[in-house]
Protein backbone atom coordinates (compact mmCIF):
# COMPACT_ATOMS: atom_id res chain seq x y z
CA UNK A 1 0.00 0.00 0.00
CA UNK A 2 1.33 3.01 -0.88
CA UNK A 3 0.51 7.19 -1.04
CA UNK A 4 0.43 7.09 -4.67
CA UNK A 5 -1.53 4.20 -5.59
CA UNK A 6 -4.00 6.12 -2.83
CA UNK A 7 -4.67 9.18 -4.89
CA UNK A 8 -5.18 6.92 -8.20
CA UNK A 9 -7.90 5.18 -6.47
CA UNK A 10 -10.34 6.45 -8.44
CA UNK A 11 -8.78 5.69 -11.69
CA UNK A 12 -8.17 1.98 -10.39
CA UNK A 13 -11.32 1.12 -8.71
CA UNK A 14 -12.34 2.47 -12.92
CA UNK A 15 -9.87 -0.14 -14.27
CA UNK A 16 -11.16 -2.94 -12.30
CA UNK A 17 -14.54 -2.57 -13.73
CA UNK A 18 -13.02 -2.75 -17.71
CA UNK A 19 -11.50 -5.57 -16.24
CA UNK A 20 -14.87 -7.46 -14.94
CA UNK A 21 -16.48 -6.63 -17.70
CA UNK A 22 -14.01 -7.98 -20.14
CA UNK A 23 -14.06 -11.13 -18.59
CA UNK A 24 -18.14 -11.34 -18.27
CA UNK A 25 -17.83 -10.63 -22.09
CA UNK A 26 -15.74 -13.61 -22.97
CA UNK A 27 -17.59 -15.50 -19.90
CA UNK A 28 -20.91 -14.82 -21.93
CA UNK A 29 -18.58 -15.73 -25.27
CA UNK A 30 -18.43 -18.74 -23.87
CA UNK A 31 -21.64 -20.01 -22.82
CA UNK A 32 -23.48 -18.50 -26.25
CA UNK A 33 -20.84 -20.97 -27.87
CA UNK A 34 -22.00 -23.87 -25.30
CA UNK A 35 -25.34 -22.75 -26.86
CA UNK A 36 -27.09 -20.46 -24.19
CA UNK A 37 -29.59 -17.83 -25.12
CA UNK A 38 -28.16 -14.44 -25.13
CA UNK A 39 -29.78 -13.00 -22.12
CA UNK A 40 -29.32 -16.31 -19.91
CA UNK A 41 -25.69 -16.68 -20.92
CA UNK A 42 -25.05 -12.83 -19.68
CA UNK A 43 -26.95 -13.70 -16.35
CA UNK A 44 -24.80 -17.45 -15.90
CA UNK A 45 -21.41 -15.42 -16.69
CA UNK A 46 -22.25 -13.70 -13.98
CA UNK A 47 -23.11 -16.14 -11.73
CA UNK A 48 -20.04 -17.62 -12.16
CA UNK A 49 -18.00 -14.83 -11.36
CA UNK A 50 -19.52 -15.29 -7.87
CA UNK A 51 -20.08 -11.70 -5.21
CA UNK A 52 -19.60 -8.78 -7.28
CA UNK A 53 -19.11 -6.92 -4.24
CA UNK A 54 -17.02 -9.09 -2.33
CA UNK A 55 -14.47 -8.53 -5.12
CA UNK A 56 -14.79 -4.92 -5.29
CA UNK A 57 -13.93 -4.84 -1.70
CA UNK A 58 -10.77 -6.58 -1.79
CA UNK A 59 -9.87 -4.34 -4.30
CA UNK A 60 -10.91 -1.41 -2.58
CA UNK A 61 -8.86 -2.44 0.06
CA UNK A 62 -5.98 -2.91 -1.46
CA UNK A 63 -6.22 0.87 -2.46
CA UNK A 64 -6.72 2.65 0.42
CA UNK A 65 -5.74 2.65 3.95
CA UNK A 66 -8.06 0.60 6.29
CA UNK A 67 -7.58 2.66 9.08
CA UNK A 68 -7.79 6.17 7.72
CA UNK A 69 -10.82 4.85 5.64
CA UNK A 70 -12.93 3.79 8.74
CA UNK A 71 -11.84 6.61 10.48
CA UNK A 72 -12.94 9.10 7.72
CA UNK A 73 -16.35 7.27 7.99
CA UNK A 74 -16.49 7.34 11.37
CA UNK A 75 -15.76 10.99 11.67
CA UNK A 76 -18.39 11.52 8.87
CA UNK A 77 -21.10 9.82 10.70
CA UNK A 78 -19.76 11.62 14.11
CA UNK A 79 -20.54 15.20 12.09
CA UNK A 80 -24.24 13.86 11.17
CA UNK A 81 -25.25 12.98 14.25
CA UNK A 82 -23.73 16.34 16.05
CA UNK A 83 -25.91 18.15 13.15
CA UNK A 84 -29.08 16.25 13.89
CA UNK A 85 -28.99 17.21 17.74
CA UNK A 86 -27.13 20.40 18.23
CA UNK A 87 -28.18 21.06 21.55
CA UNK A 88 -27.51 17.42 23.24
CA UNK A 89 -23.89 17.49 21.43
CA UNK A 90 -23.46 20.99 23.05
CA UNK A 91 -24.23 19.61 26.44
CA UNK A 92 -21.75 16.83 25.63
CA UNK A 93 -18.99 18.24 24.17
CA UNK A 94 -18.93 20.59 27.25
CA UNK A 95 -19.62 18.41 29.94
CA UNK A 96 -16.25 16.32 28.27
CA UNK A 97 -14.87 19.35 27.95
CA UNK A 98 -15.07 20.62 31.75
CA UNK A 99 -14.49 16.96 33.07
CA UNK A 100 -10.98 17.56 31.17
CA UNK A 101 -9.93 20.82 32.39
CA UNK A 102 -11.29 20.17 35.85
CA UNK A 103 -8.97 17.09 36.03
CA UNK A 104 -6.27 19.10 34.55
CA UNK A 105 -6.82 21.37 36.73
CA UNK A 106 -6.60 19.17 39.69
CA UNK A 107 -3.62 17.66 38.60
CA UNK A 108 -1.52 20.56 37.88
CA UNK A 109 -2.23 21.45 41.69
CA UNK A 110 -1.30 17.74 43.08
CA UNK A 111 1.96 18.11 40.60
CA UNK A 112 2.83 21.01 42.09
CA UNK A 113 2.53 20.31 45.17
CA UNK A 114 3.03 16.78 45.67
CA UNK A 115 4.88 15.23 42.84
CA UNK A 116 7.89 17.45 42.70
CA UNK A 117 10.09 17.72 45.07
CA UNK A 118 12.01 21.13 46.60
CA UNK A 119 14.73 22.18 44.16
CA UNK A 120 17.19 21.71 47.10
CA UNK A 121 19.73 19.16 48.33
CA UNK A 122 17.99 15.95 49.67
CA UNK A 123 14.61 17.43 50.26
CA UNK A 124 13.19 14.16 51.94
CA UNK A 125 15.11 15.09 55.33
CA UNK A 126 13.93 18.47 55.40
CA UNK A 127 11.06 18.95 57.66
CA UNK A 128 8.58 21.71 58.90
CA UNK A 129 7.70 22.47 62.01
CA UNK A 130 4.52 23.46 63.78
CA UNK A 131 2.47 24.20 67.10
CA UNK A 132 -0.06 21.28 67.60
CA UNK A 133 -2.47 23.78 68.99
CA UNK A 134 -1.95 26.72 66.94
CA UNK A 135 -5.57 28.20 68.38
CA UNK A 136 -4.16 28.65 71.54
CA UNK A 137 -2.16 31.53 69.99
CA UNK A 138 -2.69 35.29 70.57
CA UNK A 139 -1.74 38.15 68.39
CA UNK A 140 -1.92 38.75 64.38
CA UNK A 141 -0.93 36.31 61.63
CA UNK A 142 0.81 37.50 58.98
CA UNK A 143 1.51 36.26 55.42
CA UNK A 144 2.29 32.25 54.71
CA UNK A 145 3.36 30.53 56.72
CA UNK A 146 2.52 32.09 60.33
CA UNK A 147 3.47 29.17 62.27
CA UNK A 148 5.85 31.47 64.97
CA UNK A 149 6.42 34.99 66.23
CA UNK A 150 10.76 35.90 65.79
CA UNK A 151 11.05 35.25 69.90
CA UNK A 152 9.74 31.74 69.12
CA UNK A 153 11.90 31.23 66.37
CA UNK A 154 14.89 32.33 67.89
CA UNK A 155 14.54 30.31 70.98
CA UNK A 156 14.23 27.08 68.68
CA UNK A 157 17.05 27.99 66.97
CA UNK A 158 19.60 28.17 70.21
CA UNK A 159 17.74 25.37 71.54
CA UNK A 160 16.58 22.65 69.41
CA UNK A 161 18.78 19.07 68.86
CA UNK A 162 16.91 17.11 66.58
CA UNK A 163 18.17 19.49 63.36
CA UNK A 164 21.69 19.51 62.10
CA UNK A 165 20.63 22.94 60.85
CA UNK A 166 17.22 25.25 60.87
CA UNK A 167 16.11 27.89 59.19
CA UNK A 168 12.70 30.33 59.56
CA UNK A 169 11.24 31.60 56.84
CA UNK A 170 8.08 33.66 55.26
CA UNK A 171 6.52 35.09 52.22
CA UNK A 172 5.67 38.41 51.66
CA UNK A 173 5.36 41.26 49.14
CA UNK A 174 7.80 43.93 48.67
CA UNK A 175 6.98 46.94 46.97
CA UNK A 176 10.34 47.62 45.26
CA UNK A 177 9.42 51.11 43.72
CA UNK A 178 11.60 54.18 45.19
CA UNK A 179 9.08 56.23 45.32
CA UNK A 180 5.64 57.05 43.89
CA UNK A 181 3.32 54.61 42.57
CA UNK A 182 4.07 51.03 43.92
CA UNK A 183 5.47 48.41 42.04
CA UNK A 184 5.00 44.71 43.82
CA UNK A 185 7.77 41.80 43.64
CA UNK A 186 7.33 38.43 45.64
CA UNK A 187 9.13 38.65 48.41
CA UNK A 188 10.91 36.09 51.03
CA UNK A 189 12.33 36.80 54.53
CA UNK A 190 14.58 33.78 55.22
CA UNK A 191 16.66 33.76 58.58
CA UNK A 192 20.55 33.55 58.08
CA UNK A 193 21.05 29.87 57.79
CA UNK A 194 18.19 29.49 55.07
CA UNK A 195 20.92 28.87 52.07
CA UNK A 196 23.40 26.88 54.05
CA UNK A 197 20.62 24.09 55.31
CA UNK A 198 18.91 23.98 51.98
CA UNK A 199 22.54 23.46 50.32
CA UNK A 200 21.30 25.69 47.70
CA UNK A 201 24.54 27.96 46.08
CA UNK A 202 24.32 31.37 44.01
CA UNK A 203 25.23 31.05 40.45
CA UNK A 204 26.68 34.60 40.90
CA UNK A 205 27.99 36.90 44.23
CA UNK A 206 27.27 35.52 47.65
CA UNK A 207 24.37 34.23 49.28
CA UNK A 208 23.65 35.99 52.97
CA UNK A 209 24.41 33.83 55.98
CA UNK A 210 23.82 34.11 59.71
CA UNK A 211 26.07 36.96 59.96
CA UNK A 212 24.34 39.28 57.60
CA UNK A 213 21.53 37.87 60.09
CA UNK A 214 22.03 39.90 62.90
CA UNK A 215 20.29 43.65 64.22
CA UNK A 216 22.43 45.84 63.24
CA UNK A 217 24.08 44.58 59.90
CA UNK A 218 23.66 45.99 56.80
CA UNK A 219 21.44 43.83 54.78
CA UNK A 220 22.23 42.43 51.31
CA UNK A 221 19.45 40.64 49.05
CA UNK A 222 20.13 37.46 47.33
CA UNK A 223 17.25 37.57 43.82
CA UNK A 224 15.96 34.97 42.16
CA UNK A 225 17.41 34.02 38.35
CA UNK A 226 14.25 34.66 36.88
CA UNK A 227 13.46 38.51 38.58
CA UNK A 228 17.73 39.01 37.51
CA UNK A 229 16.55 38.34 34.02
CA UNK A 230 13.31 40.20 34.27
CA UNK A 231 15.21 43.30 36.24
CA UNK A 232 18.79 43.66 35.03
CA UNK A 233 18.14 41.74 31.53
CA UNK A 234 20.84 39.06 32.99
CA UNK A 235 23.97 41.27 33.29
CA UNK A 236 26.44 40.57 36.05
CA UNK A 237 26.81 44.24 36.98
CA UNK A 238 23.87 43.33 38.90
CA UNK A 239 25.57 42.39 41.86
CA UNK A 240 26.34 45.60 44.06
CA UNK A 241 23.06 47.32 42.36
CA UNK A 242 20.49 48.82 44.63
CA UNK A 243 16.76 47.45 44.92
CA UNK A 244 14.33 49.44 46.86
CA UNK A 245 12.23 47.18 48.86
CA UNK A 246 9.63 48.98 50.64
CA UNK A 247 11.42 52.30 50.08
CA UNK A 248 14.95 50.86 51.91
CA UNK A 249 17.40 50.92 49.58
CA UNK A 250 19.42 46.95 49.70
CA UNK A 251 22.06 46.01 47.42
CA UNK A 252 21.91 42.86 45.42
CA UNK A 253 24.52 40.38 46.81
CA UNK A 254 23.47 37.18 44.56
CA UNK A 255 21.31 35.41 42.34
CA UNK A 256 20.34 32.02 42.97
CA UNK A 257 19.71 29.16 39.82
CA UNK A 258 17.16 28.78 37.89
CA UNK A 259 15.99 25.62 39.37
CA UNK A 260 15.39 27.26 42.54
CA UNK A 261 12.30 28.79 42.87
CA UNK A 262 12.04 28.93 46.67
CA UNK A 263 10.50 26.05 48.82
CA UNK A 264 7.04 27.36 48.86
CA UNK A 265 5.61 24.75 45.85
CA UNK A 266 3.38 26.67 43.15
CA UNK A 267 4.68 30.54 44.61
CA UNK A 268 8.16 31.38 43.70
CA UNK A 269 10.13 34.28 45.02
CA UNK A 270 11.43 37.03 43.39
CA UNK A 271 13.66 38.54 46.47
CA UNK A 272 15.38 37.21 49.51
CA UNK A 273 15.94 39.39 52.52
CA UNK A 274 17.32 38.27 55.91
CA UNK A 275 14.78 37.85 58.74
CA UNK A 276 16.43 41.63 60.58
CA UNK A 277 15.84 43.60 57.20
CA UNK A 278 12.85 43.53 58.26
CA UNK A 279 13.30 46.01 60.67
CA UNK A 280 14.56 48.01 58.09
CA UNK A 281 12.48 47.63 54.89
CA UNK A 282 9.73 48.10 57.00
CA UNK A 283 10.49 51.35 58.92
CA UNK A 284 11.47 50.19 61.74
CA UNK A 285 8.27 48.92 63.00
CA UNK A 286 8.38 45.51 61.89
CA UNK A 287 7.31 42.22 63.21
CA UNK A 288 10.70 41.35 64.62
CA UNK A 289 10.39 42.60 67.75
CA UNK A 290 6.99 41.23 68.73
CA UNK A 291 5.80 38.80 70.15
CA UNK A 292 2.21 38.55 68.90
CA UNK A 293 3.30 38.63 64.84
CA UNK A 294 2.76 35.41 64.09
CA UNK A 295 4.74 35.04 60.74
CA UNK A 296 7.22 32.77 60.15
CA UNK A 297 7.49 29.31 59.25
CA UNK A 298 10.45 27.23 60.13
CA UNK A 299 11.86 24.06 58.77
CA UNK A 300 15.25 21.93 59.61
CA UNK A 301 17.68 19.11 58.53
CA UNK A 302 17.22 16.01 60.38
CA UNK A 303 19.87 14.81 62.11
CA UNK A 304 21.39 11.04 61.60
CA UNK A 305 20.19 11.10 58.11
CA UNK B 1 -5.23 -4.15 6.50
CA UNK B 2 -5.01 -7.38 7.65
CA UNK B 3 -8.34 -8.92 6.98
CA UNK B 4 -8.85 -12.35 5.25
CA UNK B 5 -9.21 -12.10 1.55
CA UNK B 6 -11.17 -14.35 -0.64
CA UNK B 7 -7.89 -15.72 -1.59
CA UNK B 8 -7.17 -17.34 1.82
CA UNK B 9 -10.27 -19.00 1.93
CA UNK B 10 -9.99 -20.74 -1.71
CA UNK B 11 -10.05 -24.54 -1.51
CA UNK B 12 -6.71 -24.84 -3.50
CA UNK B 13 -3.86 -24.82 -0.91
CA UNK B 14 -2.56 -21.58 0.23
CA UNK B 15 0.33 -20.26 -2.60
CA UNK B 16 -0.61 -22.71 -5.26
CA UNK B 17 -2.84 -20.94 -6.98
CA UNK B 18 -0.48 -17.90 -7.32
CA UNK B 19 2.06 -20.65 -8.51
CA UNK B 20 0.24 -21.73 -10.93
CA UNK B 21 -1.04 -18.14 -12.70
CA UNK B 22 2.48 -17.53 -12.97
CA UNK B 23 3.26 -21.07 -14.60
CA UNK B 24 0.58 -20.34 -16.86
CA UNK B 25 1.60 -16.59 -17.77
CA UNK B 26 5.31 -18.50 -18.48
CA UNK B 27 4.06 -19.10 -21.91
CA UNK B 28 2.72 -16.14 -23.18
CA UNK B 29 0.60 -13.11 -21.83
CA UNK B 30 -3.11 -13.81 -21.54
CA UNK B 31 -6.11 -12.43 -19.67
CA UNK B 32 -7.97 -13.28 -16.62
CA UNK B 33 -10.68 -15.35 -18.14
CA UNK B 34 -7.89 -17.63 -20.42
CA UNK B 35 -5.56 -17.83 -17.18
CA UNK B 36 -8.45 -19.90 -15.78
CA UNK B 37 -9.26 -21.73 -18.75
CA UNK B 38 -5.55 -22.53 -19.33
CA UNK B 39 -5.31 -24.04 -15.46
CA UNK B 40 -8.68 -26.18 -15.49
CA UNK B 41 -7.42 -27.30 -18.90
CA UNK B 42 -4.21 -28.88 -18.46
CA UNK B 43 -4.78 -29.67 -14.86
CA UNK B 44 -7.45 -31.86 -17.02
CA UNK B 45 -10.11 -29.98 -15.27
CA UNK B 46 -9.05 -31.53 -11.78
CA UNK B 47 -8.15 -28.36 -10.77
CA UNK B 48 -11.29 -25.48 -10.68
CA UNK B 49 -10.33 -21.70 -10.51
CA UNK B 50 -12.44 -19.61 -8.58
CA UNK B 51 -12.89 -16.30 -9.96
CA UNK B 52 -13.14 -15.29 -7.16
CA UNK B 53 -9.86 -15.41 -6.05
CA UNK B 54 -7.93 -14.95 -9.13
CA UNK B 55 -8.32 -11.62 -9.66
CA UNK B 56 -7.65 -10.88 -6.32
CA UNK B 57 -4.65 -12.85 -7.09
CA UNK B 58 -3.61 -11.37 -9.66
CA UNK B 59 -3.62 -7.77 -8.17
CA UNK B 60 -1.57 -9.28 -5.31
CA UNK B 61 0.88 -10.37 -8.19
CA UNK B 62 1.23 -7.04 -9.68
CA UNK B 63 1.77 -5.54 -6.40
CA UNK B 64 4.60 -7.35 -5.68
CA UNK B 65 6.06 -6.71 -8.99
CA UNK B 66 5.69 -10.53 -10.39
CA UNK B 67 3.79 -9.78 -13.30
CA UNK B 68 2.87 -6.34 -15.16
CA UNK B 69 -0.37 -5.69 -17.33
CA UNK B 70 -1.76 -3.71 -20.83
CA UNK B 71 -4.56 -3.59 -22.49
CA UNK B 72 -4.77 -5.92 -25.62
CA UNK B 73 -7.03 -7.15 -27.96
CA UNK B 74 -8.50 -10.57 -27.08
CA UNK B 75 -8.69 -14.31 -29.51
CA UNK B 76 -12.86 -12.92 -29.02
CA UNK B 77 -11.46 -9.29 -30.33
CA UNK B 78 -12.82 -8.32 -27.56
CA UNK B 79 -10.14 -5.91 -25.46
CA UNK B 80 -9.11 -7.55 -22.25
CA UNK B 81 -6.42 -6.72 -19.58
CA UNK B 82 -3.54 -9.03 -20.46
CA UNK B 83 -0.60 -10.04 -17.81
CA UNK B 84 2.67 -10.33 -18.37
CA UNK B 85 5.56 -12.26 -16.36
CA UNK B 86 8.29 -9.99 -14.99
CA UNK B 87 11.77 -11.18 -14.70
CA UNK B 88 11.19 -11.42 -10.88
CA UNK B 89 8.49 -13.38 -11.20
CA UNK B 90 10.19 -15.35 -13.46
CA UNK B 91 12.63 -15.62 -10.37
CA UNK B 92 9.94 -16.35 -8.02
CA UNK B 93 8.23 -19.26 -10.27
CA UNK B 94 11.45 -21.15 -10.20
CA UNK B 95 11.95 -20.88 -5.88
CA UNK B 96 8.05 -21.41 -5.98
CA UNK B 97 8.49 -24.81 -8.08
CA UNK B 98 11.27 -25.88 -6.32
CA UNK B 99 9.66 -25.30 -2.80
CA UNK B 100 6.97 -27.17 -3.88
CA UNK B 101 8.37 -30.14 -5.59
CA UNK B 102 10.79 -30.68 -2.22
CA UNK B 103 6.87 -30.75 -0.16
CA UNK B 104 5.26 -33.00 -2.84
CA UNK B 105 8.57 -35.74 -2.13
CA UNK B 106 8.42 -35.17 1.35
CA UNK B 107 4.85 -35.81 1.58
CA UNK B 108 5.54 -38.63 -0.60
CA UNK B 109 8.24 -40.21 1.70
CA UNK B 110 5.78 -40.04 5.08
CA UNK B 111 3.27 -41.65 3.37
CA UNK B 112 5.41 -44.89 1.91
CA UNK B 113 3.95 -47.31 -0.34
CA UNK B 114 0.31 -47.96 -0.39
CA UNK B 115 -0.58 -50.75 2.56
CA UNK B 116 -2.66 -53.51 0.95
CA UNK B 117 -5.45 -53.71 3.63
CA UNK B 118 -5.21 -57.72 4.14
CA UNK B 119 -8.12 -58.01 7.18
Amino acid sequence: MNWKRFFMRARRAAEFERELDAHLAHETDDFLAAGLDPGVARQAAKRKLGNLGTLREIEHERNTFGALDGASRDLRYAARQIRLAPAYAAVVILSIALGTGANTAIFQLLDALRLRSLPVRDPPHLASLSIPKPRHRDGNFLGWPSEFTNPVWEAIRDRQQAFSGVFAWSMDRFNISPSGQARFAQGLWASGDFFRVLGVEPILGRAFTVADDSPNCSAGAVISYAFWQREFGGAPEAVGRKLYVNTAPIPVIGVMPPAFFGIDAGRRFDIALPLYAERMADGGNGYIDTSTDWWLGVMGRLTGC
Amino acid sequence: MARKTAADRGDMLQGTLDMLVLRTLLAAPAHGHTIAHAIERSSEDCLQVEYGSLYPALHRLEDQGLITFFWGTSENNRKAKYYRLTPSGKKRLAADRSRWEQLVAAVARVLGPAIEDNS
